[in-house]
């Protein structure tokens, strides 16, 4: 089966989710959007009203920003996947509960094996918890101390690189997550060019004989 | 149609060598020679062992033939043979008859020919290189036998006069200089001095076998080319190796 038949497999799955109780309150189920091919994945906490209103990750306040930090660092929304470790907005914007995040690291799970990314950048507390502590098995200490690191960790057999950072809705009205969150989406660019120039460089490597056949 | 050859060794050497690399090969039977060509699935190295008419005892092709052949199975039954062994393959519409026979004793297999083989055109490789050396079969077998055990990627430079093979690994670092002064070379015809150019090594090595079996070999090579290793053997077959450069 093809990315594409898988990916809709799995929003249709998540859309009638019943698992958790976030499902009895949700007007739409988020799952995610962005390229199948994506190198880099962000994974936000929960969608908020705007999101749950759209049924699309990140397009609210933080979502904008979100888009500014991006386009800013030379990459576009189009070419990441975003998504959350919980799909359906939590009443009254709360955090996700530790049972809620459990509940949907099925699909969240399901997610990273599709796309495979090699960079995940986790926005928050909840997603830099869940990414490095449950699915790598190394201790979190909070994002404040985790930040500005990269971390490489075995995700379901591959290697890839985690850089946690706040998460954007924190940055909105306060100028240290800010400075912070812009910081270290200048890592996650620099890591994403070395990434691609590595390849170009692996490409260039694999000569073959019908490069030189007539 | 069928053909005998007088050295069943060099064939079991040369058919395991490309089976290392090559699920499958092309017999092509002429009325004026044989060859076989393979080519491995990710086109870094390729094979062309060509066999002269002259240089069988016996060849008997009545017309142009092609014949697709599994390596692997071919490689099984003649790794059986004897030094002293002569090999001869009858081809027919669905099957092919392989015998070994010392003079004394003849061996007998038959092997169903595999209509589902996949296999394609292979093109040519024409390249004109800058540099040349002739060495002995025995001398390239005991370089490579020697470096193999250091390293992954074999490292060739050379001049006018030496040819320098080299590599660098976990282990340590190996490095082999055959010479035209002390006679290890037996000729260097070199245009290009100061070339360097690497190659992975498991492929060379694939092919030490065939090369200690031959009368010697003229090392082909230069900068961002594809090495070509062309063994000549005493019955007049001449087998021809390219491998693609790495480039860093």
């Amino acid at each position: 089966m093809d990315k594409n038949a898988v990916w809709s497999e799995l929003v249709l799955e998540i859309s009638n989710c019943r698992r958790c109780r976030l499902s009895e309150s949700r007007t739409r189920a988020v799952p995610g959007e962005g390229s199948l091919n994506a190198k880099v994945m962000f994974i936000g906490e929960a969608p908020g009203r705007s999101e749950d209103e759209a049924g699309r990750p990140f397009v609210g306040a933080a979502g904008k920003l979100l888009n500014e930090l991006l386009s800013s660092n030379g990459m576009r929304r189009e070419e990441v996947f975003i998504t959350n470790v919980v799909k359906c907005r939590p009443p009254e914007n709360r955090d996700p509960l530790e049972d809620e995040i459990l509940s949907c690291s099925h699909f969240t799970n399901s997610i990273i094996q599709l796309i495979q990314p090699s960079i995940i950048v986790t926005l928050g507390n909840h997603a830099g918890r869940y990414v490095i502590e449950f699915l790598g098995g190394s201790r979190w200490y909070g994002v404040s101390r985790m930040r500005g690191n990269v971390y490489k960790i075995t995700l379901f057999g591959k290697e890839t690189l985690v850089i946690p950072t706040y998460h954007p809705a924190a940055a909105l009205y306060n100028p240290a997550p800010r400075k912070a969150l812009e910081e270290d989406f200048k890592l996650v660019t620099s890591k994403y060019r070395e990434l691609t120039q590595n390849e170009v460089k692996a490409k260039e490597r694999r000569r073959t004989l019908l490069d030189f056949m007539r | 149609m069928s053909f005998t050859a007088p050295d069943a060794r060099v064939w079991s050497y040369v058919i395991e060598a490309t089976g290392k690399f090559s699920e499958s090969g092309v017999f092509v039977l002429k009325p004026d020679s044989l060859y076989v060509r393979a080519i491995d699935p990710s086109r870094t190295a390729m094979i062309e062992f060509y066999i002269p008419k002259e240089a069988f005892e016996s060849y008997e092709p009545v017309a142009e033939k092609t014949v697709y052949l599994s390596m692997e199975d071919l490689s099984k039954i003649l790794k059986s043979a004897g030094r002293s062994d002569k090999l001869t393959m009858s081809f027919s519409e669905d099957s092919i008859r392989i015998e070994f026979s010392d003079g004394v004793v003849t061996r007998m297999f038959k092997i169903p020919l595999r209509l589902e083989i996949a296999h394609e055109e292979i093109p040519s490789l024409e390249i004109e290189y800058p540099n040349k050396y002739v060495v002995s079969g025995d001398v390239l077998h005991e370089a490579l036998a020697s470096i193999e055990k250091v390293g992954d990627v074999l490292k060739v430079s050379g001049d006018e006069s030496t040819l320098k093979l080299e590599s660098v690994g976990d282990l340590g670092e190996a490095e082999v200089i055959l010479s035209l002064e002390r006679g290890v070379l037996r000729e260097a015809d070199v245009k290009n001095p100061g070339f360097e150019v690497s190659y992975s090594i498991d492929y060379l090595s694939y092919m030490k076998k065939p090369i200690k079996s031959s009368d010697e070999v003229v090392v082909m090579v230069g900068s961002d080319l594809p090495i070509c290793l062309e063994l000549r053997f005493p019955s007049g077959s001449k087998l021809s190796y390219y491998v693609a450069p790495r480039t860093e």
